[in-house]
């Protein structure tokens, strides 16, 4: 009867671990997981330099200040935590732009991060502004950045 | 129940000058002990002629059997909840793949059984050897408070558990998906419960 219940204890312990390394699988894939939340901090962090760039160079209307932009007047110094390389920003008219970064992990992987703000086109995401709440591509909504 | 020490002395003085059991049990009860009492004095000793009277086997306490046992009995209690933990999350992915931060609930329930789950399996088997080799560490007292307190903790979990699923039930709340995390609940608080019934049963028999 002993025998019989640590074997089945053996048996349901590997199952759930076999289990658990097929779901998450092992540190290589942790490591481009974390990467990954670098890449979309990074890329938080420079589409609030933009736009704080975008508000001073292009003030609307009034002429006031930008909101929310102390700690952003220089360039982060950010680059591509795996290649070092700087990540892609593209003007996308007057008032909008975006910021790119390669990502590793697979699309399914990512939406369990709830990364709402970036939009993804295979490997490729991107932070689209627009300073009227909707960009000129992708219609991505960015809320969050705007008073 | 335990036998103090001055009414073990008097037992073991009194068969020494020859009372028979039926008088030290008629003195005893006069001062007020109790029958139960009595008779555990009396059956504290064995029942025979040769003089000073033969003790017969206690339970015992030590140190190094608290160690072993706690040990034990921590790390199964660990890898036990983090066990249910990871069949939670794995449910929980597979039910609804959306599920935020799940890795991490993955990730650190594997690393706990994949230390725990060795470790517990040597440290029995081991014990079982010992046992085998020894019936007398069956007295440990330590290893059976242990045993019981476990079976107490998975007895009250099975108890919980039957709770929350009618609880659930009444409050329609009760979905494929709680059915599957009460299951696991269920089946490692009943593996638990099973293995030290059995093991307590025979550790009774000795």
């Amino acid at each position: 009867m002993n025998r019989l219940l640590l074997a089945g204890l053996i048996a349901v312990v590997a199952a759930g671990l076999i289990a658990g390394f097929m779901v998450v699988g092992g540190p290589g894939y942790a490591r481009m997981e974390k990467n990954d939340a670098q890449r979309t901090r990074d890329l938080g962090e420079l589409t609030e330099y933009y736009r704080c760039a975008l508000s001073r160079t292009n003030p609307e209307g009034d002429g006031i200040s930008p909101t929310r932009c102390s700690g952003y007047e220089q360039l982060p110094d950010v680059a591509d935590p795996v290649t070092d390389e700087p990540y892609r920003y593209a003007r996308l008219g007057d008032d909008a732009f975006r910021v790119c970064a390669t990502f590793q992990t697979s699309a399914e992987a990512r939406a369990r991060t709830r990364d709402t703000f970036l939009t993804f086109e295979g490997q490729e995401g991107c932070v689209v502004y627009g300073r009227d709440g909707v960009a000129d591509t992708g219609g991505a909504t960015l809320e969050w950045l705007k008073d | 129940m335990a036998v103090t020490k001055e009414l073990s002395r008097f037992v073991r003085d009194a068969l020494t000058l020859g009372k028979t059991r039926a008088e030290i049990a008629q003195a005893l009860t006069n001062s007020g002990w109790t029958p139960s009492e009595v008779a555990d004095a009396l059956d504290a000793w064995a029942e025979t002629t040769f003089v000073p009277p033969v003790p017969r086997p206690q339970s015992t306490v030590s140190a190094r059997d608290f160690f072993i046992y706690a040990l034990t009995f921590g790390v199964m209690l660990f890898g036990a909840i983090y066990l249910v933990n990871l069949f939670h999350a794995l449910i929980d992915l597979w039910l609804n793949s959306e599920s935020y931060g799940t890795f991490s609930r993955i990730r650190w329930p594997m690393a706990v059984l994949i230390v725990t789950t060795p470790l517990y399996l040597w440290l029995t088997v081991r014990e079982r050897g010992k046992l085998a080799a020894d019936p007398a560490l069956y007295r440990s007292a330590v290893r059976r408070w242990l045993t019981y307190l476990t079976l107490l903790l998975s007895a009250l979990v099975l108890l919980g558990d039957a709770i929350a699923v009618i609880y659930a039930f009444l409050s329609g709340d009760f979905t494929g998906q709680f059915f599957l995390k009460a299951v696991v609940v269920a089946v490692v608080a009943g593996f638990i419960f099973l293995f030290y019934l059995s093991d307590i049963r025979k550790g009774d028999g000795v």
